[in-house]
């Protein structure tokens, strides 16, 4: 059996999330169980192939969700796809989050855009067993309130959850708004941690993640506590072709989650 | 202490003929075209030379082909390379680390590898742009081979690496005697002279055996942008190294995919799918280049990248020699 070969997976519904996000649950052939945070290769047939993270609970074995932006022609090509197309899938590939290193902690979730794709992953798998962490917290930064992903969620469970606290912001408010307006690490300002001891989660463009990290650091988190998905260009998802390659790593193979210790010595990072 | 035989060169040129019955054989033969590495046939194998220098395309060519569809069956041809010296052999080393890399096995790779009995020989004649001794490397094979051949006056040392090669070297059917320590003292000198040939023709070039150290110490260096200069992104250099693999995955019809040759020094290389580029800069993926050789390759898979073969320095259409870039570095 070829390493390189993807099963085929049904589309079973598709989300409208922003008008440039849309959420798609598959059904694939056999069922692929991964753990948060591990990313699949998703191919559109003579199309191309792109890793995505699953945004759904590893704990959901039939079926995944990905959340996927229009950035490119492999997903502007999934975004004119329906329910009952055909998709190829292989995976999961790479080291999730690890969890057995966040229990009886503080838990900080920093997200941005459609970053908040695999840490929903994250969100829905630390909701499972939520007595096993100290504490919950949520943030969650988009441009404007339309660009919010998984809005229902937010404000029917995630807001409501008693173990969860959250808080959003976004760049541009418009009428709608009630919440905070600026970038997501304003939220920072507006409650305190145990910062010696919290562990973050972070997922966002570059520009985010980068300044994300840095305003963590001068809080007081360690690099060690503050754990990032990278995204680069992975491709056969096996440690092979090259294209993530981040210094010594392959991010396909040695991440895509890193803890901050393990890379901030390596120049291309935020790029 | 591994066998070593000797025959005279006529016997070994007859054996070869045989292997022709089983195996695909290539070789590097004397052609209208100059010297290049053909399958060999009754009619051509007479034209089989000991060039003593390596040959272009590398092994790489054979086990790692330039496009190849990994999602059909593939049944290679058992095949044997001949003429493949120590260079091309620790750049197969550096190959497997990544293609057979037990995490996860790529089976057209192995499948090839499985399928390919090496036969090396001692570089004698190594070429102006050689400079595996400056790396602290032998210009002859020490490891990877199936059978190795040193070439001597009238006659040719052949060191059995493996059972494979034992196996190969019987069915060659000729007459082998089993060589004394003259003969071996003799191949030994030979190594050894070859070797100060090399360090003699890179005397101009001062760096480092241990590049890493210098490379680690120089990432901000402007040598980076000077050097990349003349560059003009053609992608020569990566194609005829031996030890590059990045590739790219197509798409083809009905979910099949094939591997295809890519290069670190395409602009798009590390590009996501957001427009984020590490490597915008073409002096960037140039140094890139050195690095992965150099160091990320090292600390990942404990193997340098570059085997010193030079053919990076003959491919480009910059005149861009690696071996002044370290020197540059160096000062």
């Amino acid at each position: 059996m070829s390493i390189y070969k993807p099963i085929k997976a049904k589309i079973d519904r598709v989300i409208d999330e922003t008008p440039t996000i849309k959420t798609f649950v598959l059904i694939p052939e056999k069922p692929i169980e991964f753990t948060t945070g591990q990313f699949v290769e998703i191919t559109v047939p003579g199309v191309g192939e792109a890793p995505f993270t699953p945004s759904s609970s590893p704990f959901v074995k039939d079926k995944l969700d990905v959340t996927i932006m229009k950035v490119g022609t492999v997903t502007e090509k999934l975004h004119e796809m329906k329910e009952g197309d055909v998709v190829g899938i292989r995976g999961p590939y790479g080291k999730g989050y690890p969890l057995d290193k966040m229990y009886g902690k503080e838990v900080l979730i920093l997200g941005g855009g459609v970053g908040m794709a695999p840490l929903r992953s994250f969100l829905l798998t630390v909701l499972e067993t939520p007595d096993k962490f100290k504490r919950i917290v949520l943030c969650y930064g988009a441009r404007t309130p339309q660009d919010i992903v998984y809005k229902e969620q937010f404000e029917k469970e995630w807001m409501q959850n008693k173990y969860l606290e959250v808080f959003r912001s976004v760049d541009r408010k418009d009428e709608t708004w009630k919440e905070t307006e600026g970038v997501v690490t304003v939220l920072l300002d507006k409650f305190k941690m145990d910062y010696d001891n919290a562990v973050a989660v972070v997922c966002g463009p570059p520009i985010m993640m980068k300044f994300g990290t840095l305003k963590l650091l001068e809080l007081g988190f360690k690099p060690e506590n503050i754990y990032l998905s990278m995204e680069k260009n992975m491709s056969c998802g096996l440690g092979k072709c090259g294209h993530c390659a981040l210094g010594r790593y392959f991010v396909c193979k040695d991440g895509p989650v890193f803890s901050y210790d393990m890379i901030m010595d390596i120049p291309e990072i935020w790029e | 202490m591994a066998k070593v035989f000797h025959v005279k060169s006529d016997a070994w040129k007859a054996g070869v003929k045989a292997l022709l019955r089983t195996y695909a054989v290539y070789g590097p033969i004397e052609s209208t075209f100059g010297i290049k590495y053909s399958l060999l046939d009754e009619d051509n194998v007479d034209k089989l030379v000991y060039l003593g220098a390596r040959i272009y395309p590398s092994i790489k060519f054979f086990l790692y082909p330039v496009q190849e569809d990994v999602v059909k069956e593939i049944q290679p041809k058992e095949t044997i390379l001949m003429g493949v010296k120590g260079c091309d052999l620790r750049a197969v080393a550096t190959l497997d680390s990544v293609f057979l890399d037990p995490d996860f096995i790529d089976d057209y790779y192995k499948l090839r590898r499985d399928n390919t009995i090496i036969i090396s020989e001692d570089c004698f004649k190594p070429l102006d742009v050689c400079f595996c001794s400056c790396l602290g490397d032998t210009p002859f094979p020490e490891k990877g081979f199936d059978l190795n051949l040193s070439y001597l006056e009238d006659k040719i040392l052949i060191e059995v690496g493996t059972e494979r090669g034992q196996k190969v070297l019987d069915e060659m059917d000729i007459e082998l005697n089993e060589a004394d320590a003259t003969q071996i003292a003799e191949r030994d000198e030979l190594r050894k002279r070859v070797a100060e040939t090399i360090l003699e023709s890179n005397k101009k070039f001062k760096f480092p055996e241990d590049i890493y150290n210098l490379l680690k110490n120089n990432y901000e260096s402007e040598v980076w942008k000077q050097h990349a200069e003349t560059c003009v992104s053609c992608f020569a250099c990566t194609n005829v190294c031996p030890s590059c693999h990045c590739f790219l995955l197509q798409e083809l019809k009905d979910f099949a995919k094939a591997r295809v040759w890519d290069s670190c020094q395409s602009v798009g290389y590390a590009r996501v799918a957001g427009g984020a580029n590490p490597r915008k800069h073409l002096f960037e993926r140039f140094r890139n280049r050195y690095y992965c050789k150099f160091v990320y390759r090292v600390e990942r898979f404990g193997l340098r990248a570059c085997v010193g073969c030079g053919r990076c320095i003959e491919a480009c259409h910059g005149k861009i020699d690696m071996r002044e870039v370290l020197t540059d570095l160096a000062k």
